[in-house]
């Protein structure tokens, strides 16, 4: 049996998260002209926040799927702590690049962006943070390999895949989580490769300036890899959830077919629904366009019909005590509902025409990551930590959520108007009306993010109150 | 405008979901058999699978050839558009004018614009004069998209920057005079 502590986890990473939100907070602020803050560290400040967000949120994620999957398969969970380890590293190297050296061409640093600082950032803040990404990078591609290697050794290929219903050979059934190496791990390999090469292509055009790439290349790949992150560190989110709910609700959640199915059709969609983000460059291939759409709509189905329907034979009639752990994963559920149906809204081309870079695609992804993702790794972490503080931490959900509605709405009534994202000002919009609603909104968000905060101490102090419990092997 | 047709198709939506979430969560609290509890949902799982795929195809085939891409061309008035660190340059090159730096238009004819970029990504985004977002496209160095529009009403529309260019990028916008043609 494998020793794994999760305390350093729980404790790092809710601190940087803490961080992250206080940077939301000025960025708000700022848009609603209740401080100062100079464009320069503005832009840096969100790109340190945007990074720092999407890098937590997957070793979040990672590390929870670990655990997970430790109860089942032989990690080497040397490697888990490896993760932690080099993503200390890229927080003080993004930290350096963004907030010391104002590097701030956005979290997804289209080319040639990063390479034309005009005289912002110099060039070493470029350097160190191609660096400090292909750190992270490295980790992660690392873990998934192992997380893989360790269900295939187990399982075999077939069954880690779930192949097993459509074969009929009525081999072993494994755990409802081992099946996340379809739609998690596989995609996960795949892409983060993609997103080495990006690196390598960034590295070596730091180093000779004189390189040219291809800007629409670069931005495919950009979103083969970002988006593709992004995405698996939700399903990683609904993953624990599938593991955990039974404990609580007392009844069985088990693989069958259309489970295996779903999986695996969503290997498809997460990997093809990336061209979402090219609708509006035109000159991209038509056929990738319509591929877009067409899988971003498929992703409504095995994530509804599969998934929320399992969730509800769980939850329906059972009987169940809602403690913190259930509550935040139904909530955590939810909020990856209604960010998934207004992404799925955005995934329309025509939509897209409109809302694309406007406050909808904030308020969206800050929909399932924040009281979706991220409520989710807060009930994990509370969970493993077998943490019993739960009245403390239920209040700190009360004010977390309402909080996060009042502060997501601003951003939903901003894309519902066409105010355009990443403006560090609004106060220059040549329209009056839309210049005028655009910084009254973030003023309005400005009083519920404290909300957030507060009842996110809540959560951290009561999840500090457990003391890390053994991986139970099964 | 769509979008709001957007905005408005998400509310009911997500109203739904609560509402459906927070039913859910009240009846958890009799406890009923998990096998029976399991026959319901599917019975209603099938009957919701069709509704969605229902619902599915008939937007993406009444959207789908709504897209920008599929705009005949054949345009009346052609302008090159090409987005620099941090200001655009808009060149008429047919059937449109340069009044004193603003470009002018007809009102009621095909518009394309030949949009690029100088330098970084930007987005061409066209405002309304009362400031609802109509149409947008990337600026993309390199490449040279082509976005068809027609402008219904005359008066003073505007150009925002769409995509994140640099620390100029909330600062870097352009007009667009419509007029009645012949005026
Ligand atoms: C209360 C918590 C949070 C606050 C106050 C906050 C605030 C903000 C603000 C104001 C922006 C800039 C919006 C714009 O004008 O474009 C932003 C961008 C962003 N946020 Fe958050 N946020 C929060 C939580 C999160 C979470 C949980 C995530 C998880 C992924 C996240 C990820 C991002 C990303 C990726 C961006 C885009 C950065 C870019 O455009 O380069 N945020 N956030
Ligand atoms: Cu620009």
């Amino acid at each position: 049996m494998k020793r794994f502590s999760i305390t350093p986890f729980a404790v790092i990473l809710p601190l940087v998260f803490i961080v992250l939100i206080l940077l939301g907070l000025t960025m708000r602020a700022n848009q609603g002209e209740l401080i100062q803050v100079d464009p320069q560290l503005f832009y840096a400040i969100m790109t340190l926040h945007g990074l720092g967000m999407a890098g937590t949120a997957a070793v979040g994620g990672l590390t929870a799927l670990a655990y997970l999957l430790l109860r089942y398969v032989n990690l080497n969970t040397k490697l888990v702590y490896f993760l932690l380890f080099s993503y200390l590293i890229t927080v003080v190297g993004l930290i350096s690049a963004t907030l010391l050296g104002h590097f701030g061409p956005g979290w997804y640093v289209l080319y040639p962006l990063p390479f034309k600082p005009m005289g912002v950032w110099p060039n070493w803040s470029i350097g160190l943070a191609i660096v400090s990404l292909i750190v992270l990078g490295v980790a992660i591609l690392l873990i998934q390999l192992e997380f893989f290697r360790a269900c295939v050794a187990r399982y075999g290929l077939k069954n880690s895949l779930g192949w097993q219903f459509f074969t009929g050979s009525g081999e072993y059934v494994p755990p409802l989580v081992i099946i996340t190496v379809d739609a998690v791990v596989l995609p996960g390999v795949i892409t983060t490769l993609v997103g080495a090469a990006l690196l390598m292509l960034y590295f070596v055009k730091w180093l000779n300036p004189s390189t040219e790439l291809d800007p629409l290349l670069i931005k495919n790949m950009i979103f083969i890899w970002g988006h593709t992150l992004v995405n698996i560190t939700m399903y990683m989110g609904v993953a624990v959830v599938y593991e955990l709910f039974p404990e609580f609700s007392g009844r069985p959640w088990k693989s069958n077919k259309f489970v295996a199915l779903a999986w695996n059709a969503t290997f498809f969609i997460v990997l093809l629904a990336v061209f979402h983000h090219l609708y509006m460059d035109f000159v991209q291939p038509l056929p990738l366009h319509i591929t877009g759409q067409t899988f971003s709509y498929l992703a409504a189905v095995p994530s509804t019909v599969v998934t929320v329907t399992g969730f509800i034979s769980q939850v329906y009639k059972s009987g169940m005590r809602w403690s913190f752990v259930p509550l935040s994963f139904f909530l955590g559920i939810l909020g990856w509902l209604i960010g998934g149906y207004a992404a799925v809204i955005d995934s329309t081309i025509v939509v897209n025409n409109q809302f694309h870079n406007t406050l909808w695609v904030p308020a969206h992804f800050h929909t399932y990551f924040l009281i979706g993702f991220y409520l989710i790794l807060w009930g994990f972490l509370f969970y493993a930590m077998g943490s019993k503080r739960e009245s403390l931490a239920k209040l700190g959900l009360a004010s977390y959520v309402l909080g996060g509605v009042g502060f997501l709405s601003m951003f939903y009534v901003g894309g519902a108007f066409g105010v355009p994202r990443r403006y560090a000002e609004y106060s220059m919009i040549p329209v009056e009306s839309l210049s005028h609603l655009a910084q009254i909104l973030p003023k309005i968000a400005v009083v519920f993010i404290p909300y957030v905060l507060v009842g996110f101490l809540l959560i951290f102090i009561s999840i500090l109150g457990g003391s890390g419990r053994e991986v139970q092997r099964v | 405008m769509v979008s709001t047709y957007g905005a408005l198709v998400f509310l009911v939506g997500a109203v739904a979901m609560v509402v459906i979430a927070a039913f859910v969560s009240f009846q958890s609290t009799e406890p009923e058999d998990p096998k029976s509890v399991t026959q319901k949902v599917y019975r209603v799982r099938s009957l919701y699978f069709f509704l969605l795929l229902f619902v599915l195809v008939l937007a993406y085939g009444f959207t789908l050839p709504k897209a920008p891409y599929f705009r005949d061309s054949s345009p009346d008035v052609v302008v090159d558009v090409v987005g620099k660190m941090w200001f655009w340059e808009l060149k008429p090159v047919k059937g449109a004018v340069l009044e004193n730096g603003d470009l002018v238009l007809p009102a009621g004819r095909k518009v394309e614009f030949r949009v690029t970029s100088a330098d970084v990504n930007h987005g061409f985004g066209i405002y309304s004069t009362d400031g609802y977002i109509l149409t947008q496209t990337q600026a993309m160095p390199g490449y040279t998209n082509h976005l068809i529009y027609t402008f219904k009403k005359p008066g003073i529309y505007r150009v925002f920057c769409m995509e994140f260019c640099g620390i100029g990028h909330h600062n870097m916008f352009a007009r667009i005079v419509v007029r009645k043609e012949g005026e």
